[in-house]
């Protein structure tokens, strides 16, 4: 073990605590103490992840076999994805401890949202390949259980679904780890890639059969078409605090793990101009229009906001996969702006589901009278993921288009920004018609029925309202001024690209 | 004197049966109820001092013994010896089913508690240990010829001895496939004592066969490779010799745990490697038809394997799919023909051993428990039976292959030496070097089924469904509350049982967090192979 | 030397001894039987040493006429191997079935009985010794009725219907030897071997009567091959075995159809010529019917209910082997022919003897199912059988699987017969094992209902007979290495 032992901190703490929500006995019953050690955990990763991303440092923890080591290294991609993560997962760690009252077996619930915490932060410093998949099937396993969670038959199939995309990703994606390791031996991350063209030479088939296995594999994660049946099934099921993060962190950790392949691994003049990426363009945009449509005609609510984590992912993979330095700031700038909308709208869902028990768009008519406040913030985030500027939306789809038109791909250059802007009007279409129906329920609602139910001006409580507060008010904000954030990300292009 | 230790671990449980046998037969009739306890007692003591006995020989001489000692027993006929020896890759196998034994002993003895016949089980228990370790000593094809058949021979009546009517069918077709695949076998054996450049079978690192001489009958040579592999294959389960084992289930569990997950398959593949590294040898067999032939067989059996898995619903029929296609893992490595393949095939043939045992003990600890044998019995299991469930989670998370656990090592060192035949492959033989990329795509394929049909019974045991009241909303809160609860009454064995399976998910886990000092020494082994 | 003797000793003590007994009563006649056996043992055990001391064979003059005239007896190595291997195993056969024999046979006619053996025994002895043709017939007629009337003496059931059926058999094949034998005699003019090999390597070397010589061939290949039961001609094998007492049985099954083995070998070497044999394609028709035996009898066998029709049939299938042995028409194709025969006479007399322990603790049923569980009734019998079982199978350390060795190592000489018998023995293995084993394991797998007519301790002598056969099958499996020399010597010794 060698090196800046810091960044062991924010891994090792969650899972910890998340160990002993688990295993502790004396949890059942005393919530305080349950809560206690769960705020220790987020907090503590939380902390210890700004500490560490504060730094410039590598860690070697060991060898696992002669040519595989594992070990942890910082660069801007990893900081960005680690506080990214731990903030969201803070914001909707406090909004589960109101949801989760409704649920049983909280302290599993926590635990293995703690788990998984650490994992992702794992996965985040990771230093090389091998190291990063190690964290990606844990992550896989580990929040397994917050899909099952509800343990329905449907919960059970929906984990089961999940599980079996998930491996089968990272298992396709296994097979170009392979291959990289039988011909590069040394799979530590470099921007820009280590890979060089004569290691290649004659076997440019199977690299690029790699590649694209890497590419679809990893982009289960991501809910890229063809293996992106997981999201719409496990989603919904999952409590919602659980359903955010999957959609607003985990899918992105498939990004992640695109970025570390294409631009740490391989390297994009690998692949610029190939079939793979031409397959991969493909794909990602056939993914955007989709989930689109897919989520347009869903009337379960979290259904529908799944469906769109599938659209609005392959916005992010698309921008990459164009292998151009605006068109990936606009996809890393998406990943910021994508997680917190997608988190503000999973937990309003939740909250609605939670107060009010409706889970279909058209029982939510009426909702601005039930909880106008977390109704507002549903509507500001919506508008900034249809990317009605000044919200943020707005800048990433920007930037994004103008990576296309520039790119000099052929035939996408124009077909990617058309089928942005449709399905930007698709989001328009699905996301909307709740804040009208929501606050303008029309003549003929009528509005008795709260009444009865006593659900008139039922706001959640404040764990809950304030992390979709927050959320909505980031998507907004980086609207706004995007700048600081924008700058970074050229840094991180520019090294890259 | 260390030259005549070699016999020992071969033929001390052989004797020790013997005594039984004759105590046995001499003891029944004055067996009465308070002393047929007692003479359990002493039974117990008597196999667990003999076999923890065996396997400090063993030890003895995996440490201690030096190259090239040989001991010669008798001499069968002309050149045909029965020969021991101890090489490294002897070693590896002699070292995984010593520790495998006690435990499985130890085990037994809580699993076979109630059960009648304890003699007779124990003793062909005991006989089998014998046995394997003669298949690891052994120092020439001969001898492993010998000790292969008389394998058949010590484990069917483990089979045979639930004595129900299934008992008697698996082990009618254990004994034809064993036998006909020992038959094929033969003529190979034939053949290596025939084209031999030594004269004998004796076993050298990187065959013995005389290439002058074989080239000039190079086809027939290969067909007959093909025979002998599919022969000895019969007992790694290759695909159209592997309908045994799934109906072998039927015997108790440890044995369907240490001989049909361990000693008689592994010996079949262990057999398979002594034929492909130390009689043919790879100079002779690489590139040919021979080749590809076995490695595609090996890819045909870890697809059918897995996918078989997944569709069957009693646990240890289940288990037994797994071990069809994992023991084509051994295969598929070893037809790399290169010193890396050896490696990996060696070690996934220690690594799978302890994973696949600890399965299976788990599933017998939950049958001996509960009585429950099919997977959609097992709701809620893991919160009665934490322990074993820990193990078994442990278990098939190396089995699937995640990192961090043994099997993931295996997998790596497969998938490595595949990718390295592939590429030497399309330079030398062309367009047949993409079947070891099409391999590694097997792989993947059999692990994510393997992720299916393992965790499948561990998320049923750990989450068990509960099905909705008519019209009930989950969503509202305490809906829950009235389900019953199912953390009563903890279920787990005894220690008996349980001390193996940790040991064995311990030993997984050490062996996946830190593998190098054992890929090391295999690829000591791969190096004078191949 | 008193040694040269023996041979002839040996054939005229068996002969009279059998006339002595038509006058004594079942319980002395067996004595007297047992008593010859014995002494047979012992004079082919001294005949044999002596030549292997010797290194040399030599030919005994009956009475005081040279060849053309006289009647010759000859011994070598391999005769007296075979004498000798012969005569344990029919001691141990007689002393197996001893108390079989007791109870199928009226008591009455026990002496009869023992006289059959007795004919038997001098008969086979003669078949081997004999260095004349003529002398030869006579004694497979001999034989024959010998033979008959071992299989009719239990008098019960389809005994007299498998006697008829073996009668007429065997006499097409005796009438086929002798038509063969005529022709020889009518070409060569002689019936003392060793003359009239020398006239047909004359007649060879100037190129006449080929076909003449291919007819003789054939005929008493056919014949003879008719008589030890080869593939086409089995059809009254399992009848015969099947339904005469056990050691009837084993003696027919385990010796009988060797002792016309070895009289065929015996005519190819020291009269047509073994090199002229090969030349001719007769030596290719055998072998393929016997590869056709060794597949078809077993296929026979395993669709058998009955045991010992089962056992039968496996008697076509290892007769298979030998004359795929002798078919591939080199050395040591023909040692591991010869070497093979010796195998399948213990290894069958044992099955036989073994089989009939079993029955007895079972309840006499016919259908091999009953014999459930039959192995620990009688563990000895059990064991024995098992062994027996194995060795066929050709399990290591057993007999079965040198001669397997020698079969696969042999046919590697001959190029275009090597991938067919190589299959054929893994098949035969294969079908083999199918119809041994399961037989092994019903034995052992548990008895419904346990049909223990009256559990008689099996007696002493039948297992010493079993055990001594299990040692003597050992001794073939783990110390083969003199006896195979022994046997290329005396293959040597025979030109």
């Amino acid at each position: 073990m060698k090196g800046n032992m810091i960044l062991l901190l924010p891994v090792v703490l969650p899972v910890l605590m998340g160990a002993i929500a688990l295993g502790g006995k004396g949890f059942r019953g005393n919530r305080p103490l349950l809560l206690g050690v769960v705020f220790t955990g987020l907090a503590g990763g939380l902390l210890s992840t700004l500490l560490a991303v504060t730094g410039e440092a590598k860690l070697r923890l060991w060898q696992l076999t002669e040519s595989v080591e594992i070990g942890f290294q910082l660069d801007g991609v990893g900081r960005f994805f680690a506080v990214l993560t731990v903030v969201v997962w803070f914001l909707a760690g406090l909004y589960s401890v109101t949801y989760m009252t409704h649920e049983e077996d909280e302290s599993r619930f926590f635990g293995f949202y703690l788990i998984v915490l650490g994992v992702l932060i794992g996965l985040d410093f990771s230093g090389n390949l091998i190291t990063f998949y190690v964290f990606y099937e844990m992550m896989t396993l580990t929040s397994l259980p917050l899909v099952l969670h509800e343990r329905s038959k449907e919960a059970v199939s929906a984990g089961l679904k999940y599980l079996f995309y998930s491996v089968a990703g990272a298992f396709l994606a296994l097979f170009g780890i392979f291959f990289f390791t039988a011909v590069l031996g040394d799979l530590t991350f470099v921007p820009g890639g280590v890979a060089e063209a004569a290691s290649f030479r004659g076997k440019e088939g199977v690299l690029l059969t790699a590649v694209f296995c890497m590419v679809v594999g990893f982009g289960a994660k991501a809910g890229m078409f063809p293996l992106h049946g997981w999201l719409p099934t496990a989603h919904p099921v999952a409590p919602a605090p659980a359903s955010a993060v999957l959609s607003g962190v985990i899918t992105k950790s498939g990004v992640l793990a695109l970025i570390r392949v294409v631009f740490f691994i391989v390297g994009p003049e690998q692949i610029r101009g190939t079939w793979v990426q031409q397959a991969w363009i493909f794909l990602s945009l056939l993914t955007v229009f989709m989930g689109s449509m897919l989520a347009y005609k869903e009337p379960v609510m979290k259904k529908r906001l799944a469906y769109s984590t599938v659209s609005q992912v392959s916005y992010i993979l698309f921008g990459l996969s164009l292998l151009e330095p605006t068109a990936f700031v606009g996809a890393l700038s998406h990943v910021v702006f994508h997680s917190l909308v997608k988190n503000a709208l999973f937990l309003t869902a939740g909250a609605v589901i939670f107060q009010t028990g409706w889970r279909k768009v058209e029982q939510m008519r009426g909702l601005g009278r039930v909880m106008p406040v977390t109704l507002g913030c549903y509507t500001a985030a919506s508008l900034s993921l249809v990317g009605i500027p000044p919200a943020s939306g707005f800048i990433s789809k920007w930037y994004l288009a103008q990576g296309a038109l520039s790119s000099g791909c052929g035939a996408w250059t124009w077909i990617g920004p058309v089928i942005l802007l449709t399905s930007a009007l698709l989001t328009a279409g699905y996301l909307l018609p709740l804040t009208i129906n929501g606050f303008f329920p029309g003549g003929d609602f009528d509005g008795r029925e709260l009444e009865e139910r006593k659900l008139l001006g039922k706001e959640p409580s404040w764990q809950m309202l304030l992390p979709v507060l927050l959320l909505s008010a980031g998507a907004v904000i980086f609207g706004c001024f995007p700048g600081p954030l924008l700058r970074m990300l050229s840094e991180i292009a520019e090294t890259v690209l | 004197m260390n030259q005549i230790l070699l016999c020992v671990p071969a033929l001390l449980p052989l004797a020790g049966v013997m005594a039984l046998l004759i105590s046995g037969i001499f003891g029944s009739r004055r067996e009465t109820d308070s002393g047929k306890d007692l003479m359990e007692k002493y039974l117990f003591w008597y196999v667990a001092a003999l076999t923890l006995a065996n396997s400090l020989v063993l030890w003895r001489l995996i440490l201690w013994s030096g190259e090239g000692e040989s001991l010669v027993l008798f001499r069968l006929y002309g050149e045909l010896k029965v020969m021991f020896c101890l090489d490294k890759m002897g070693k590896v196998f002699a070292g995984v089913i010593s520790v495998l034994w006690p435990l499985a002993v130890l085990y037994s003895f809580e699993y076979m508690k109630g059960e009648k016949r304890k003699y007779t089980f124990f003793s062909y228990y005991l006989m089998t240990y014998g046995v394997t370790a003669g298949i690891a000593l052994s120092g020439n094809l001969m001898t492993l010829y010998l000790f292969y058949e008389l394998l058949t021979l010590a484990t069917f009546p483990l089979v045979l001895f639930p004595m129900t009517k299934d008992a008697l069918k698996a082990s009618r077709r254990y004994l034809y496939y064993s036998i006909g695949g020992a038959a094929f076998a033969f003529l190979g054996l034939v053949f290596v004592l025939t084209f031999s450049i030594t004269g004998n079978t004796a076993f050298l690192p990187g065959g013995i066969l005389d290439l002058g001489r074989a080239n000039s009958r190079r086809n027939t040579l290969l067909f007959i490779y093909l025979l002998a592999f599919f022969g000895f294959g019969v007992k790694a389960v290759v695909f159209p010799c592997h309908r045994w084992l799934p109906l072998a289930t039927v015997a108790p569990t440890p044995v369907t745990a240490l001989l049909h997950a361990v000693a008689v398959v592994k010996s079949g593949a262990f057999a398979i490697l002594r034929l492909t590294y130390f009689s043919f040898g790879t100079e002779f067999l690489l590139g040919s038809w021979a080749q590809w032939t076995v490695m595609a067989a090996s890819m045909v059996t870890i697809l059918y394997g897995s996918t078989m898995a997944v569709r069957e619903a009693h646990w240890k029929r289940r288990l037994a799919y797994s071990t069809i296609s994992n023991l084509s893992y051994i295969l598929l490595a070893a037809s790399m023909m290169s010193s890396l393949g050896l490696a990996a095939s060696l070690c996934h043939m220690v690594v799978h051993a302890f994973m696949k045992i600890c399965s299976f003990f788990c599933a017998g600890a939950v049958m001996h428990q509960t009585g429950k044998t099919y997977i959609y019995e097992l709701d809620g299991l893991g919160r009665k039976m934490p322990i074993t469930f820990g193990c078994l989670t442990v278990a098939s998370l190396s089995l699937i292959g995640i990192p961090m656990f043994a099997g993931f090592i295996s997998k790596w060192n497969i998938a490595g030496a595949a990718f390295a035949c592939g590429m030497e492959g399309l330079e030398r033989f062309g367009s047949w070097g993409l079947l070891p990329f099409g391999a590694v795509a097997v792989l993947l394929y059999s692990a994510l089924m393997t992720a299916v049909y393992m965790l499948t019974v561990v998320i049923r045991g750990y989450f068990p469904q509960i099905s909705r009241q008519a019209g009930g909303d989950l969503s509202r809160p305490g809906a829950r509350q009235n389900t019953p609860d199912i953390r009563q009454g903890n279920l787990d064995p005894g220690w008996r049982m349980l001390l193996p399976l940790v040991i064995f998910a311990a030993v997984i886990i050490g062996v996946g967090l830190h593998s190098q000092p054992l890929t090391e020494f295999l690829m000591v082994i791969g190096g004078e192979g191949a | 030397m008193l040694v040269q003797n023996f041979p002839f000793f040996s054939i005229v003590l068996a002969m009279f001894s059998g006339i002595l007994s038509s006058v004594l009563n079942g319980k002395q006649a067996r004595n007297v039987s047992l008593g010859v056996i014995g002494s047979t043992i012992i004079m082919s055990a001294a005949v044999f040493f002596w030549c292997l001391g010797n290194g040399e064979s030599y030919t005994y003059m009956m009475g005081h006429f040279p060849a053309p005239w006289g009647n010759e007896i000859r011994a070598g190595v391999l005769e007296g191997l075979t004498a000798l291997l012969f005569s344990v195993i029919m001691l141990l056969s007689v002393l197996g079935g001893m108390r079989h024999t007791f109870e199928d046979v009226e008591p009455s006619k026990v002496n009869l009985f023992f006289i059959m053996i007795d004919l038997m025994l001098s008969s086979l002895l003669a078949l081997i010794y004999t260095n004349d043709l003529f002398t030869a017939y006579v004694f497979v007629e001999i034989n024959t009725i010998a033979g008959c009337g071992l299989i009719m003496i239990r008098q019960k059931g389809r005994s007299f219907s498998a006697a008829i059926r073996y009668m007429i058999m065997s006499q097409l094949g005796s009438g086929l030897f002798l038509i063969g034998l005529t022709l020889l005699y009518d070409v060569t003019g002689h019936l003392l071997m060793s003359p009239a090999k020398e006239t047909v390597a004359s007649i060879e070397a100037a190129g006449r009567y080929e076909i003449p010589m291919l007819v003789i061939l054939a005929v008493i290949s056919v014949g003879l091959a008719i008589k030890s039961g080869l593939y086409p001609f089995h059809s009254w094998i399992p009848y015969t075995y099947g339904y005469a007492t056990p050691t009837a049985s084993a003696i027919l099954s385990g010796l009988v159809s060797k002792g016309y083995i070895f009289l065929l070998m015996k005519i190819f070497y020291r009269v047509l010529g073994q090199e002229n044999v090969i030349a001719s394609r007769m030596v290719n028709v055998l072998f393929l019917f016997g590869l056709a035996g060794m597949i078809m009898g077993s296929v026979h066998a395993i669709l058998e209910e009955d045991t010992r029709r089962m056992i039968a049939y496996s008697s076509v299938a290892q007769i298979g082997y030998i004359y795929m042995g002798i078919g591939l028409g080199t050395e040591s194709g023909m040692v591991a022919a010869v070497f093979h025969m010796f195998t399948h006479s213990a290894t069958k007399a044992l099955l036989f003897i073994s089989a009939v322990g079993l029955y007895e603790v079972s309840g006499e049923k016919k259908d091999f199912r009953s014999l459930r569980g039959a192995g620990y009734r009688n563990r000895l019998a059990g064991v024995g059988f098992t062994v027996g079982a194995l060795s066929m199978v050709g399990f290591p350390m057993l007999s079965g699987f040198i001669s397997k060795l020698l079969f696969a190592t042999s046919a590697l000489q001959s190029p275009h017969k090597m991938m067919l018998t190589l299959i054929g023995l893994a098949v035969s293995t294969v079908l083999n094992a199918i119809y041994f084993l399961r037989l092994v394991i019903t034995l052992y797998g548990r008895a419904e209902q346990v049909a223990v007519k009256g559990k008689q301790r099996c007696s002493f002598v039948f297992g010493g007979a079993i055990v001594c056969f299990i040692l003597l099958n050992l001794f073939l499996g783990l110390m083969s290495q003199p006896v195979v020399r022994a046997i290329t010597e005396g293959l040597e010794m025979f030109d």
